[in-house]
């Protein structure tokens, strides 16, 4: 517990504490003012047609690029793990890491030349899912890795195919993870805003890109510190419930 | 963690919040400071330079047709003591400097001749006997602007033709430091520093402050000895005080100067040893040449249009906890007054960095200046970020001696005032009635945006110069007026935008240096007609043209309005020093009662009587505050539609797009 300590008492000065506060104040009218409104700016928020359409597309955004991303990593990481790494070519693994260490700006302005024309959300999708697809391949190459190769080996002999092999023991065993790479693609979804604010260079994207960050950036600049701590605080409880769903299926797979 | 654990983590959360967050403040006030007004002591258009004695007797050098010297006593009693130069009768002799050694030795700098062939020459005067001799001739130096005895010789700053040559590296967009090869030479004509000296005050013997562009660095300040053969620089300070003109010391770590700086003008003192800016005077009226500026045992004499003035230094200072004063990194506002005496520490910030300062209630900020076409401006006073001014008697005698428009716009919706207007500026057409009739031009063609174009195009090549009326000028004056009200979905500006569009690549609506120089620094030389937001108050040369009027801007619709953009003060409701930026707001209320030509006030016998003021005082009067919006709401996709990228529907719809979740999304 002492141990401990340090980590919680950081945690809680700067998350917890502040969390709280910015409850506090989403009570209110003003924050220099300071009268006690209830739940008037949750409404007057939940009501706000670009909070819903900022909902709308970060919505969106969890259903079609997670389960792109997860996807992708999952067949990715099955090709490096149980084919690339026994070949000559297993360096080529290596350049799955490089967008974590490419600088953002950089790469908006190459996104921008490439996607000049676009007239959809794609290239913010396509910046999502190349910015993360790293970190999901090396968690889930590391995970794949602990996979016990007489349990596969076993199933070879047993006349299972390579995808039967993969699919009803690999991901089986490794549901724990894949469902972990999953909230962590979730929770990056909504850490799009630099890439998407750098590619577009203003605070006012296109409809389908206007996403909750933007909607609580803008209320930042225009000092509405009670819209944007509503609004951050209604985001934070449907991340948590998405989180504890997540958790609680996640508990059908230990073993 | 056990039921005990978990309650005493709730309870320190709830602590926390609440204690850090709820403090409300309980203020007392206090009574107002007098407004010290500087003293007219002499009289003259002619003054060339000033020095200053030790029992404050002051010498004036005019130039005059005599070049005369004009000592003025301390009891404010003036005697002629003669002409420097009686002999020359062509005025190729004239005074660029005096400084006053000891009692009776008055050293006198003189240009002799014109243009390249330009030479300085040094005089010395005994006041008493009147007998002058030359000190030397300096063939390759002129301009001698500053004298000063270091260590028993003459060490001055003049200006070289060959040291002009050399280019300094500029740091940013707020260094507007321009070299005219200023070097410090010695009684016998060597350079002794070269490194782009801009002024220095004498500290000592052998010791100055000298102000500098060194290192390619920027602005910088620095002790410096003086050896007998080379200034030695001590470690220099970093610091941008503009384009300084004239200083003197104050004492162990101040000085007064005064400069011209991207957001400030007048007389200023600075403490470099705690980073402060005390405004001393306003720009109104202040000359800021070298031999301009002196400080006679306590007492400050400087030139001002028409003559000299002085105030006693102490009295004006005021002896406060410093203020500190954040501003926006937008502010351009170069004559807004807003010191009067008191100690200021100015931090610019970025709209980021004002966002969180703001949100954060910090109380290490006092005062938060703003300009109302700044969008973060009309944040504060939606959002409440201030404090209540309404119960302050000066501010709101103040605010009733202002138009009704202005006292509305520092008023909020619950009747609150919120602000302090300090200065207002606007854009509007500036004329010469005589210009016009000598081309031609009919005054009604230009009252339309449409008919204005058109005369001006059809004018002459050779008058182009004549104009002010820039195409990028013209867009920042018109778009924001539709993002700040009707939008751009009408047909006013679609009629507008092809205008505008239509003049980019015209040479009529290009920079012109002429019509440029003639608004901006103090010429009139051929000016027509322009579109300006100039200082009209400090031009005297438009000033005193009984043609040169100011109208509205050419108008779009016909709904237009005069459209003023107001710089204000707002006091930081968590400032930990909130008595004295109170008792700074009164003093500064009664400071702006007395202020010549604000264009805020309604009453007309503090204006000039010029018909520029009056025909701006008549614009004024029946303006309207305006609070602006982003730029980034239309600018993206106007740049788009002048490039041909787009069309007009689309700038349009994209426009109005983010007008919309700008108003609507919170």
């Amino acid at each position: 517990m002492l141990c401990m300590l340090p980590s919680i008492l950081g945690t809680l000065i700067f998350f917890v504490v502040p969390y709280f506060r910015m409850v506090y104040y989403s009570l209110l009218d003003n924050q220099f003012r300071r009268n006690f409104v209830g739940l008037r700016n949750y409404i007057r928020v939940v009501k706000n047609q670009y909070f819903l359409l900022a909902s709308k597309n970060s919505i969106l955004l969890i259903l079609l690029g997670v389960p792109v991303l997860v996807i992708a990593a999952i067949i990715l990481s099955l090709f490096i793990r149980f084919y690339l790494e026994e070949s000559r070519w297993k360096w080529i693994r290596y350049a799955f890491i490089l967008p974590m260490f490419l600088p953002t700006a950089a790469v908006s302005l190459i996104w921008r030349e490439l996607f000049s024309g676009a007239s959809t959300a794609l290239p913010v999708y396509t910046l999502y899912w190349w910015k993360n697809m790293g970190i999901s391949i090396i968690l889930l190459v590391s995970a794949f890795s602990s996979v016990n190769p007489e349990i596969l080996q076993s199933a070879k002999i047993d006349g299972a195919g390579n995808i039967k092999r993969h699919i009803f023991i690999t991901l089986p065993m490794n549901m724990p993870i894949i469902i972990f790479v999953t909230l962590l693609g979730i929770v990056n979804s909504f850490r799009i805003f630099k890439e998407s604010y750098l590619f577009y260079g203003n605070h006012y994207p296109p409809d389908y890109s206007y996403t909750l960050q933007y909607y609580i950036n803008n209320n930042f600049y225009k000092l509405n510190y009670q819209v944007l701590s509503s609004s951050a605080i209604i985001t934070s409880l449907y991340v948590a419930l998405l989180v504890f769903a997540f958790l609680k299926w996640q508990k059908r797979f230990q073993y | 963690m056990r039921g005990y654990q978990k309650f005493a983590v709730v309870m320190v959360c709830i602590f926390a919040v609440f204690y850090t967050g709820c403090a409300k403040q309980e203020r007392k006030q206090e009574g107002p400071s007098e407004v010290i007004k500087p003293e007219t002591v002499y009289e003259s258009e002619m003054i060339a330079s000033m020095a200053a004695g030790k029992d404050k007797d002051i010498y004036i050098g005019l130039y005059n047709e005599t070049r005369d010297i004009v000592h003025l006593m301390e009891d404010g009693k003036s005697e002629t003591l003669g002409s420097v130069f009686p002999d020359d009768k062509t005025g190729n002799h004239r005074i660029t400097s005096l400084y006053l050694d000891g009692d009776k030795t008055l050293y006198i700098a003189a240009d002799i001749g014109y243009g390249s062939e330009v030479y300085a020459e040094v005089y010395r005067l005994d006041v008493t006997s009147k007998k002058m001799s030359k000190v030397k001739t300096y063939e390759q130096y002129h301009d001698i602007n500053r004298i000063a005895m270091l260590k028993g010789e003459l060490v001055m700053l003049a200006k070289s033709a060959k040291a002009a040559e050399k280019e300094p590296v500029l740091r940013d967009a707020f260094d507007i430091f321009q070299y005219q090869g200023e070097v410090i030479i010695s009684q016998d004509g060597d350079v002794v520093f070269d490194e782009f000296p801009i002024m220095f005050a004498v500290m000592g013997e052998k010791e100055m402050l000298l102000y500098a562009h060194a290192d390619n660095k920027g602005y910088c300040y620095a002790k410096a000895e003086y050896d007998g053969k080379k200034i030695e620089l001590g470690e220099p300070d970093y610091q941008n005080l503009g384009q300084l003109t004239a200083m003197t010391m104050t004492g162990n770590d101040t000085f007064v100067y005064a400069a011209t700086s991207f957001d400030k003008s007048g007389l200023q003192e600075f403490n470099y040893k705690e980073y402060t800016i005390a405004e001393l005077q306003d720009s109104w009226g202040v000359i800021t040449e070298p031999g301009d500026l002196i400080n006679a045992d306590g007492v400050i004499y400087y030139r001002v249009e028409g003559g000299v003035k002085k105030f006693v230094y102490e009295q004006v200072k005021k002896q406060n906890q410093t203020l500190q004063v954040i501003e926006s990194e937008q502010i351009s506002f170069l004559n807004a007054p807003y010191g009067c005496g008191y100690q200021m520490k100015i931090d610019r910030l970025s709209d980021d960095e004002m966002s969180l300062k703001m949100l954060s209630q910090d109380s290490d900020y006092d005062i938060c200046f703003m300009q109302s076409d700044d969008p973060f401006g009309y944040q504060v006073k939606e959002k409440g970020s201030f404090y209540p001014l309404t119960d302050i008697k000066e501010v709101t005698e103040y605010l009733d001696a202002c138009f009704p428009y202005i006292r509305e716009a520092a008023t909020d919706g619950n009747g609150e005032i919120w602000m302090l207007p300090v200065a207002v500026s606007a854009d509007y057409l500036l004329y010469d009635e005589e210009m016009l009739r000598k081309y031609g031009i009919d005054k009604e063609k230009l009252s339309t945006l449409g008919s204005f174009i058109d005369t001006l195009k059809a004018l002459p090549e050779e008058t182009r110069e004549c104009i002010d009326a820039t195409s990028g000028c013209m867009e920042r004056t018109y778009l924001p007026g539709f993002a700040e009200k009707d939008g751009f979905n009408n047909q006013e500006f679609k009629k507008a935008a092809a205008l505008l569009k239509g003049i980019q690549e015209d040479g009529v609506f290009a920079y012109h240096q002429r019509a440029g120089d003639a608004v901006n620094m103090h010429k009139q030389d051929d000016f027509i007609c322009g579109i300006t937001m100039a200082q009209e108050n400090t031009n005297e040369a438009f000033l005193s043209n009984p043609y040169v009027k100011a109208a509205m801007l050419p108008a779009v619709t016909d709904k237009d309005t005069f459209r003023v953009k107001c710089s204000f003060i707002c006091v930081n409701a968590a400032s930990d020093n909130l008595d004295a930026a109170l008792e700074y707001v009164k003093s500064l209320c009664s400071y702006l009662m007395e202020r010549e030509s604000t264009m805020m006030l309604k009453d007309k016998e503090g204006y000039l009587d010029t018909e520029l003021v009056k025909t701006l005082y008549d614009l004024y009067e029946k303006g309207t505050v305006t609070f602006g919006m982003p730029e980034e709401l239309y600018y993206d996709a106007w740049e788009e539609y002048k490039k041909g990228s787009i069309d007009l529907d689309k700038m349009i719809e994209e426009a109005e797009r983010r007008l919309k979740i700008y108003r609507e999304e919170g």
